[in-house]
């Protein structure tokens, strides 16, 4: 029978190519068939291992395991692997052990005797590589619950000494006033405002690092309403300049409220800082949905930055104007770059000196 | 001041410019002469207890007002509260949390635990004594707190 014979080599073609291993077993756990993919796999030649119990193939427990386990599927029909496919242990010929994917079908012979066909896969690779992934995500929890407790002494320790040095700073101006001449006077406010100065950097630092710990909560946000209250809030304690603030409708966004809020904060008071020195200062908010991102852009006609600085702009304490000029710790941009990345979007900015400056960032539309 | 059985604030503080602050703070205000200093939270369990150094003192003459650093030797500002709002003796006193820490967590187990009031100390001396003074004459003069133990 040709088509028969056909059958026959291309079954062996299979078995004998397979990348796997595959091995049969009758009902009894006796090995019938072991293809060269095992023979590689467990160092055994097939010649030593027809004939015998494939319980040789597996390290101890699951050796004697297996009998059982054969002998309760015959009994009870319970499957514990049959057409589920599991991790398992193997044995090799040399006595070693390597972890294996095995998946076992049932099939009924010609003659009626019941066969199980095993396909192995050596998986030490993956389980090494998994391994290598879990060390790197346990070092990652550690060196994170390290940073937790660093922010934490930072948040506690730095402060007290700081609030020491203000309040002392305070009682010597209070109790011993009569000892102290004009330039004592004007050098303890010097240390006293340099004390508020670190505070400020302190409290910044730790919103900075909390913005990496705590989850997010998304909402739809109404962005028109939060970058107006903002920017209301922020004018009205200028009152004594003349600001021409204006901001168009702007597209929703599906995002934190809170943090999103921390943005606006940052880039609009930015915004009225650096206009200081105009009257009136112009400030634009707009905003406009592209294909796959919202993207806001805040406008004013400030003092401006030179491009050649651009890269520096996101970075934490770092800052392009002296402080004499212009108060700041060097935080907010830092904080607006990490809340928009956090969010999956971009900001960037475009500026020349003395003519103003535009910050934007992009947000991923989500509207479903 | 000797009395410890007449004590209306009780301090616990470990850091020592911290507690001078606050004391002078009250003083100014003449909030401090009821007051008792103890730096750690074993000697705020003993105080309260009437254990140890403090074993003449009547545990059911509560302090109207237990100021709480979180941040102490021995045992902890959260197991003081803890220890505090489990037993009957002194579930009642109020305990106002003061501390550098603006940390959730903390803030989130204070309350939990039972704390009257969490202040984080600010760092700036002006509103850090406008803050204790504020809380000193709402707790020792304004508020009322019942007479006996466990009442």
């Amino acid at each position: 029978m040709p088509v028969r014979q056909t059958k026959r080599s291309l079954e062996q073609a299979i078995l004998h190519t397979a990348i796997d291993g595959i091995v049969t077993i009758d009902e009894d756990g006796i090995v019938r068939t072991f293809n060269p993919a095992c023979e590689r796999l467990f160092g055994y030649e097939a010649g030593e291992i027809i004939g015998r119990n494939v319980n040789m193939l597996m390290p101890a427990p699951y050796r004697e395991e297996h009998d059982g386990y054969l002998r309760r599927y015959r009994e009870t029909g319970e499957r514990r692997i049959i057409g589920i496919g599991r991790e398992v242990a193997g044995r090799k010929k040399d006595g070693s052990g390597f972890p294996l994917y095995l998946s076992v079908g049932e099939w009924v012979d010609d003659d009626g005797s019941r066969l199980f066909v095993g396909v192995l896969r050596d998986i030490t690779d993956l389980k090494e590589a998994e391994e290598r992934l879990l060390q790197r995500q346990r070092a990652l929890e550690a060196s994170n619950k390290e940073l937790d407790g660093f922010t934490y002494s930072v948040s506690h320790d730095l402060r007290a000494p700081l609030r020491a040095i203000d309040g002392f700073g305070r009682v010597l101006l209070e109790d011993h006033a009569g000892q102290l001449d004009a330039e004592g006077r004007r050098v303890l406010e010097v240390i006293r405002r340099s004390v508020a100065k670190m505070g400020q950097l302190i409290d910044d630092l730790l919103a900075f690092s909390r913005l990496g710990r705590d989850a997010m909560k998304p909402s739809r946000v109404d962005m028109t309403t939060l970058a107006r209250t903002v920017l209301e809030e922020i004018t009205a304690a200028e009152p004594d300049r003349a600001i021409d603030a204006r901001v168009a409708h702007l597209p929703d966004v599906l995002g934190d409220p809170t943090l999103l809020r921390q943005v606006w904060v940052n880039l609009l008071s930015n915004a009225v800082k650096y206009t200081r020195r105009r009257s009136p200062a112009v400030i634009q908010v707009t905003g406009r949905t592209e294909k796959t991102e919202v993207v806001y852009a805040v406008r004013d006609n400030g003092v401006g930055f030179d491009m050649a600085y651009v890269g520096k702009l996101f970075g934490v304490f770092q800052r392009l104007h002296n402080a004499s000029e212009f108060e700041g710790t060097g935080v907010g941009l830092a904080l607006v770059h990490r809340i928009v990345t956090r969010h999956g979007g971009l900001v960037w900015a475009e500026a020349q000196p003395d003519k103003g400056a535009t910050f934007s960032f992009a947000l991923p539309r989500k509207d479903q | 001041m000797s009395n410890f059985n007449e004590v209306e604030i009780l301090l616990v503080e470990d850091n020592p410019e911290d507690a001078e602050l606050t004391m002078r703070t009250l003083r100014k205000r003449n909030l401090a002469n009821r007051l008792h200093h103890v730096e750690d939270g074993a000697a705020a369990l003993d105080f309260l207890f009437g254990r140890g150094q403090f074993s003449g003192r009547d545990v059911n003459t509560r302090p109207k007002v237990v100021l709480l650093d979180l941040k102490l030797p021995k045992v902890n500002g959260l197991e003081v509260l803890r220890t505090m709002k489990e037993d009957p003796r002194t579930r009642n006193v109020p305990v106002v949390v003061i501390t550098s820490s603006k940390e959730d967590r903390d803030l989130d187990e204070a309350y939990r635990l039972g704390a009257n009031s969490y202040v984080v100390k600010p760092v700036d001396f002006n509103q850090f004594s406008e803050a204790v003074g504020q809380l000193g004459l709402y707790w020792v003069l304004i508020n009322e707190v019942p007479r006996a133990a466990g009442s």
